[in-house]
């Protein structure tokens, strides 16, 4: 039974077994996150490993005001884009076949697609595409938001990100043909 | 843009996705995260034992004669003596039954004699006659053995009982007036085997001496508490104090370098005893056996009085020693106005690094003593010193004579009047002297600090 209340009391008397608890709570869905906007489980795990002594060492800040489940992921968010730009990842362009946008509200092409499946092809995206995707797509940051985060134009988020949908949309459906074959 | 149904379901999917880390990343983290119990610990009780340490210093500079009266030991003027003497050094039978197997008999038995004998007008206020009795203490808890008679026919008082005492290394016998209780802290260890055979062998030689009477030790029964913490068996944080005097000494010459007393400039004549203090912390290491060492870090203040005559605002020249002469701005004279003359005190304060070996001469003992001697480098952090010039007969003031690094000896003998499973509290004398001249040795002079100070040290067990 994870007492919310008790652990964050004990892990600001800084007690081990709390942090730990606390930890393994939420360590689970952080490094799915982690991994989202990484190219590899190592990757992911040194952002977690990164955000999560961050959590520790800023816990007073918790006002109590929101979910402290989101409270950690914008840190963990935040960290991994730090963790990007410190590595130079945005740098890191990879040519890729731009498809025209189409508006569809279609969902069939990622019904049919586990998660992890779904992770592994949004990693296949240049950096800057996979950040902005996932911050839109998953996070919920408008496109104004995410320029002031990643110090880009609201436009540019908003190209990238259409370019990033179109092309995820061929990948997703090359996979599934390919799964059928 | 508004998200559509893509994003929505992504979204779902994505936040209903985890997956374990691997076993090692929280270990990585913990290590990356700061320990505040332990600094807690490392911090938190020092200051509040700082705090303690200086109260009780200021009280025990003035009530030392006090404070060892309660708390150390009290020697009988009048003499006492208990005699304890095996009579029939029997063991216990069941044990005997048992001795095939050795190993199960983990402690002697053995039935002597305890007589006790005492001045009567010595102890007899302190006993109930009624209801005398002695304990043994064993593993820490104390076993009420007996209670006997006095013989209300002698001048002194006594008893003679059988008992059975079963002791191992570490147990030790209490003879119990009421609320003082006599302690004779070897008494355990002629009964010292490990199995019956041992036992056998050993009984013959087992003789439990007639006690002095300086052997024989009151405690309030509120002090007594066995099996404490000594200082100098485990590793150990400490916090100390000293109080004492300290004072400036000519450093004897070898007959092959006699002072140029021509060149000296300072007398001793005019310097006195002062009060100097210091307080320091550090921590002490176990060594093998009964030894340890210790380090640390202290704040030094030494004094000295010196008896001047008044200033003067006048322009004079003073001999630095061979280094010259040097013209001083304003000077005290020898003597004032009818021959009356003023105390200056001359104070150097110093950062000293202090290291010493420790010996524990009696760990066992209720009232342990430790023996330690080492040595000190002190970085000088501030100085107010005052010299003679014998050829001008003016005193004056000059910050830049002193040795800015000196080394020093310090030896002390520590006593724990107080002890727990975490603290413990020493009291005993301290001296240090100073291994090299006070002063540049360009100036011939010859004077090195000394201080003779009682140290009251608390120590307290590290995790």
């Amino acid at each position: 039974m994870f007492d919310q209340k008790k652990v964050l009391i004990d892990c600001l008397k800084g007690k081990t077994d709390a942090q730990k608890k606390l930890y393994e709570h939420f360590a689970p869905l952080m490094t799915t996150v982690c991994y989202r906007y990484t190219k590899s489980w190592y990757e992911a795990e040194d952002v977690l490993q990164e955000g999560f002594v961050k959590v520790f060492n800023n816990l007073e800040q918790f006002k109590g005001d929101g979910e402290l489940g989101g409270w950690i992921r914008r840190i963990m968010v935040n960290t991994a884009i730090n963790y990007l730009r410190k590595n130079k990842k945005y740098s890191q362009e990879a040519d890729v076949e731009v498809v025209p946008e189409q508006m569809s509200k279609d969902v069939s092409p990622i019904a049919g697609l586990q998660a992890k499946q779904l992770a592994e092809i949004i990693q296949r995206l240049p950096s800057g595409y996979q950040t902005v995707f996932n911050l839109y797509a998953i996070e919920g940051y408008s496109h104004l938001e995410i320029g002031e985060m990643l110090d880009i134009g609201e436009s540019t988020s908003r190209s990238q990100y259409l370019r990033a949908r179109g092309i995820l949309r061929k990948w997703i459906e090359t996979e599934l043909e390919e799964a059928k074959k | 843009m508004e998200r559509n149904e893509f994003e929505k379901k992504l979204k779902e999917l994505f936040n209903n996705w985890e997956m374990p880390p691997s076993p090692e990343a929280w270990q990585q983290i913990k290590n990356r995260l700061p320990k505040p119990d332990e600094n807690a610990f490392f911090w938190r009780k020092p200051l509040a034992a700082m705090l303690i340490l200086g109260l009780l210093s200021v009280i025990s500079w003035y009530v030392v004669s006090y404070v060892n009266n309660s708390t150390t030991t009290k020697r009988q003027a009048s003499p006492i003596t208990i005699n304890t003497t095996n009579q029939s050094a029997k063991q216990n039978n069941n044990r005997i039954g048992s001795s095939n197997n050795d190993t199960e008999l983990k402690k002697d038995t053995l039935n002597a004699k305890v007589s006790l004998n005492h001045n009567r007008s010595v102890l007899e206020p302190l006993v109930n006659k009624e209801n005398p009795s002695y304990n043994t203490i064993h593993n820490k808890q104390t076993h009420k053995k007996h209670v006997t008679q006095m013989d209300d026919n002698t001048d002194n008082v006594a008893f003679n009982k059988d008992i059975k005492i079963e002791a191992d290394k570490n147990a030790y016998l209490e003879y119990r007036y009421n609320d003082l209780i006599a302690v004779h802290p070897r008494i355990d260890i002629p009964f010292v085997s490990n199995s019956p055979s041992n036992l056998l062998a050993n009984t013959p030689n087992i003789k439990i001496q007639p006690i002095d009477a300086s052997q024989i030790r009151l405690f309030s029964n509120s002090t007594l508490q066995p099996k404490k913490m000594i200082a100098g068996r485990a590793l150990q944080w400490s916090i100390y104090m000293d109080n004492g005097a300290s004072w400036q000494s000519e450093i004897p010459s070898t007959p092959s370098s006699p002072p140029d007393y021509e060149y000296n400039i300072d007398e001793l004549k005019t310097i006195k005893y002062t009060y100097s203090y210091r307080f320091g912390a550090g921590i002490t290491v176990p060594l093998i056996k009964n030894f340890s060492i210790s380090g640390g870090l202290a704040y030094t203040s030494l004094s000295t009085h010196r008896l001047l005559g008044e200033l003067v605002n006048y322009q004079s020249v003073v001999r630095r020693g061979n280094e010259g002469f040097m013209q001083v701005n304003s000077y005290y004279t020898s003597n004032g106005p009818n021959g009356m003359t003023n105390q200056y005190t001359t104070r150097q304060n110093f950062i000293e690094i202090p290291v010493s070996i420790g010996f524990q001469v009696n760990p066992q003992s209720r009232l342990p003593i430790s023996l330690n001697v080492g040595a000190s480098i002190l970085k000088q952090l501030y100085v107010d010193d005052i010299y003679y010039d014998k050829q001008s007969n003016i005193f004056y003031k000059d910050n830049a004579l002193t040795q800015p690094t000196q080394w020093h000896f310090n030896a002390s003998a520590q006593m724990a009047v107080w002890k727990n499973n975490q603290f413990n509290l020493n009291v005993g004398p301290y001296y240090q002297i100073g291994l090299g001249t006070a002063y540049r040795e360009s100036l011939m002079n010859m004077k090195r600090w000394q201080m003779l100070g009682i140290r009251l040290n608390l120590g307290f067990k590290a995790k």
